[in-house]
Parts: C-alpha cells; structure tokens; sequence
C-alpha cells in the first residue's frame, strides 16, 4: 500500500473537494429544480470558466490513463492524441459560435434539438439521443476505468492483485454515482478549477522528475522501435486523428459546455486557446515510452496484473515523494470523476428533452428534473458493464468506440450549420446504416471478442479507423438522397 | 472588402496546422532529437502551442467584423 503521507494527503485534499462540489450548488444561486440551471449554469460562464470547464473535459482518464497505457502497449501510433487536441479546436472555432448563436435564439439545449427544429424531423431528433447517450457510455466506462487504475496502485499490496483491483472498481464507481447526483454542472465547474490546479501541477512535478533524471532518453533508448511511426499506419493515424478531432464536439458533453458559455465570442476566443491544453497531453503520452527506462516502474505495473493502465500511477510513484504522489493520484481521480459527472448530465438532459418530454408532453420542470438526476445514475449501471468489453490496456478502445458512434451525427449537425437543405430521410438512414457499418466493423476487427482495436483493415488504405469509413458511408448517403430529391439544392450556405 | 480579406486570413491560420499535421512523412522521423526526445513526438507537441496562436488570431480577426 501507498505510504501514510500520500494517502492523507489524498485523503484531505477530497475532502476539500467534496466540500466545494457542495458549495457549487449554491454558487450564483439559481433554480435547482430546472433542468437547464441544473445543467447548464444558467448559462452564465464567462471566457475563463468555460476554457476551465471544456479544459477539464480534455484531460480525464483519457489523456492521464489510457493514451499512456497505448503508447505502453504499441508505441508511436497512440500519439494521434496530440493532432487530434489540435484540430478538434479550429474546427471548433468555425463551428460553435454559430451554433451557440442559433441555440441561443432558438432555446435549444441539446443537439437534437438543433436538428429538429433544422430538419423539422422528431424521428433524427430521437435518434440523435439515442446516440449520444450510447456514445457516452463507453466513454463514462473509460473513466470509471482510470479511475479504479488510481486506487488500485494506491491499495496494492493490500490483498491479492485481483481483490485490490475488484474493491478499486466498486469504490470508483460508488462515489462517481453519488457525486453526479448530488452537484450538477455548477459543482462540476468550481471542482474543475480546483482539479486543474492539482493536474497541472502533478504533471509538471512528474514531467520536470522524469526530465532531470533524463528519463526521455533512456526510454527511448531501451524501446528505439517506438521512435517513429510504422509507414504502414500513416493511414491509420490521419484517419483516427481527424475524425477524432471532429467528433469532440458532437459529444453531447462537449456541447454543454459551449452552451454554458455566456456569448458566441467568448465560445470563439476560448476554444482557440484550448490547444495549449494539449502540450500536458503531449508529454504524458511520452510516459508510455518513459516506462521503459524506469525499472522500478516497469517491475511495478509487471507485479500487478501488467496492465498498461497502472503506466502513468507507477511511474508517479516512483519519482515523487509520497505527499506530492498523493496529490498527483487525487488530481487524476477526480480527472475521471468531473468529466464523467458532467458527461452523464449531458446524458439525461438528452433523454429528458428529447425522448420523454416527446412521449410525455407535460412533464413539469420539477418531474423532468427528477428524472434527469435519476437517469444519470442510471446510465452509470451501464457504463460499468462496459468496462469490462476491453481489454484494460486498451481502456482508450472505449472512447475510439464512442467516437464511431457520435461522430455519425455530424451531417445533422455540422451539416445542419451549413445548410438546412439536406434531405432529412438521407440523413436518418445515413446515420443508422453507418451505426450499424461501425459496430459491426469494431467487433470484426476485434475477432468478435474482448476490444484491442478500432482499425479495421480497409483497402487500399491498410489498417484504417473505422469511424472513418463509417463516416464516408454516412456522408454518401446523405449527398447521393439530397442530390437525387432536390435537384437544385446544391449545398450552398443556406442557412 | 475588409470582412471578406479577414475571413481569409482567419481561414489560412485556421488551415495551417491541418496542413502541418496531415503531411505525416514530414515528421515521422527520428532526428533532430530534442533532449532525447525522437523529432516526431516533440515536433506536434510543439504545433500545439503555435495552433493556439494561430487559432487566437483567427478567432480576433473572425470576431471584429460584428
């Protein structure tokens, strides 16, 4: 077990932390009974809390846990992370002013809403929920995953490897449920300042560790082969950075926090800056090389269980004193929970606007909003059989997966932006023949067992990812069913 | 005019790093090396940072015209 002084130090600092997700449900009071002060802040962030707020959706398991454990496990090719960060804001920067604008004038929240009152279609509307719940599954998965990797490099050595492990993962899951219930977005925005401040400094006490002990050499130098990246998987790298990069924010997540913001500008301005975010990114990815030349570290994660996900947490371990690696330990933690929190909000706002309220029309605010905090325990039930579809080194496959699906609502979204001419049955059949073409291909790639991978070997590109070719089909079916019904309507900038 | 001249500017700042990130044979490589880092891992670590620029003022040039 980890020493005293990193465990009070833990211990302590989450206190804090509880005491200030609390404390948020009273900042800049509003109505907690309505569904969009709940969720969305009453839509009062200014251009710093929302770079905190969609900061704090970068960097979660995700970053911390499982892009080291890829690059632990296969080298260069899981750097696509660092591309992908950077795009995935100047795409934002085109994109999201305008749909805050049109959210804004229109009392939209969620973006089906968007494609309803586009498309005039209840049928995408419900299906575009449906799909963005799904996708936020796996992805919830992912960081109650990373979340169980923190505790159970803090607890190991108590009992055996698979008990550690088993009592890591009900813990995790036990205090995200009851977090999520109880704060809301406005808990989640004032944590998320306190977390950035401990992430940021936990990465860079780790990164100047590492780098003074001249750790970077000697990983490379004990693994040179993960130097570069195979020639054979460039295709797979743009593949699975660009449309990474373009289904951020098609997450629903990832759209509340746009929406908290308080003008288009400060959406704009704060986006562009997001990319410097990323840099942290950068050099944690590093960490799965980093193992390499640090023994200790490396007969760690080999000790218990050898899974990539324990890279990060040992080699914190074995380069900070205790007290500063139990810091190190709660800014991850917590790097789960917020964003996990914040991802089952988006998740019942979704159910509650877009599918109950079209079968239950008078619902109140007040039944709406019970249902909504209710659900997003809920969900968390499913997302916890997710974890266990992958094989723990390979937990990033839970967002890869994720992104295959959400990515498929881009035309009604991304398209709806552009123009409101697109015929609306291409868009529902492309959407759900490309679902359908994407899962069937992840499991095909898999063997039809446990997930390693999202490439798919697709000619004449090689290994290639499959919400890329998903996303090729989608965008076929939609051009070829608005061409073939509306002859004259060439995509032009409509609306 | 101006509007016009500006979204193009923005346009080209906002298109410099997909351009720098999709000629991948450019920085596949291993050398120079920065601390002991191989040039493919810092080089887009580094892009981040000058995306952000580029994005920042893009977002300025994008935002003025009201």
């Amino acid at each position: 077990m980890m020493a005293i002084d990193g465990v009070i130090a833990f211990l302590s600092l989450f206190v804090v932390f509880v005491a200030l997700g609390f404390f948020g449900s009273r900042w800049r009071r509003g109505d907690m009974n309505n569904l969009s002060e709940w969720a969305l802040a009453g839509r009062r962030m200014g251009t710093y809390l929302v770079w905190f707020l969609v900061g704090a959706d970068l960097y979660t398991a995700y970053t911390f846990i499982a892009i080291p454990s890829g690059v632990y496990a296969k080298g260069a090719i899981y750097n696509f992370a660092v591309p992908y960060v950077a795009l995935t804001f100047g795409i934002a920067i085109l994109f999201m002013p305008k749909f805050w604008r049109i959210t804004r004038e229109k009392g939209y929240i969620t973006g089906a809403d968007f494609a309803k009152g586009t498309f005039n279609s209840t049928t995408l509307a419900i299906l575009i929920a449906i799909v963005g719940i799904v996708a936020e599954l796996p992805y919830i998965a992912l960081q109650i995953v990373g979340m169980q990797a923190i505790l159970t490099t803090m607890l190991a050595g108590v009992s055996n490897v698979t008990t550690d492990s088993e009592i890591s993962l009900i813990i995790a899951f036990i205090v995200l449920a009851a977090f999520t219930y109880t704060s809301g977005l406005r808990g989640a925005t004032l944590t998320a300042v306190l977390k950035d401040i401990l992430i940021f400094g936990g990465v860079i006490a780790v990164i100047a560790a590492v780098a003074i002990g001249g750790g970077f050499s000697a990983g490379f130098t004990a693994k040179p082969v993960y130097s570069t990246l195979a020639p054979a998987l460039e295709n797979a790298y743009w593949s699975i950075f660009i449309v990474s990069a373009l289904a951020l924010y098609l997450y629903p997540h990832a759209m509340n926090g746009v929406l908290s913001a308080q003008d288009a500008e400060k959406v704009r301005k704060s986006s562009a800056l997001l990319p410097i975010y990323g840099v942290g990114l950068g050099l944690l990815a590093l960490y799965g090389v980093v193992i390499y030349g640090n023994s200790a570290a490396l007969h760690f994660v080999k000790a218990n269980g050898g899974s990539g996900l324990l890279v990060v947490p040992s080699i914190i371990q074995s380069v900070l004193p205790p007290w500063a690696a139990g810091i190190a330990f709660l800014g991850i933690f917590i790097g789960g929970l917020v964003p996990a929190a914040i991802m089952a909000i988006s998740q019942a706002n979704l159910l509650t606007r877009n599918i109950v309220k079209v079968f239950r029309p008078n619902l109140s605010p007040a039944g709406e909003t019970q249902i909504a905090k209710w659900a997003s325990v809920a969900f968390k039930f499913i997302a916890l059989a997710f974890v266990f579809v992958v094989n723990s080194t390979y937990a990033v496959q839970l967002q890869l997966f994720g992104t295959i699906l959400v990515v498929q609502t881009l035309p009604s979204i991304f398209g709806g932006l552009i123009t409101n001419r697109l015929n609306k049955y291409g868009l529902i059949v492309g959407l759900v023949a490309s679902e359908l073409l994407g899962i069937y291909l992840m499991a095909d790639a898999n063997k039809f067992g446990t997930w390693s991978t999202s490439f798919f070997n697709t000619p004449p590109f090689g290994a290639f990812y499959v919400g890329a070719t998903a996303l090729a089909l989608n965008l076929a079916i939609v051009l070829v069913a608005t061409l073939v019904s509306r002859p004259k309507a060439v995509v032009t900038q409509g609306a | 005019m101006r509007v016009k001249s500006k979204d193009a500017v923005a346009g080209i700042l906002i298109a410099i790093p997909f351009l720098v990130y999709f000629a991948i044979p450019t920085y596949n490589v291993v050398n120079p090396l920065w601390g002991g880092v191989p040039f493919f891992w810092w080089y887009q670590t580094v892009w981040l940072a000058i995306s952000a620029v580029f994005f920042f003022i893009a977002a300025l040039l994008l935002g003025r015209k009201g």
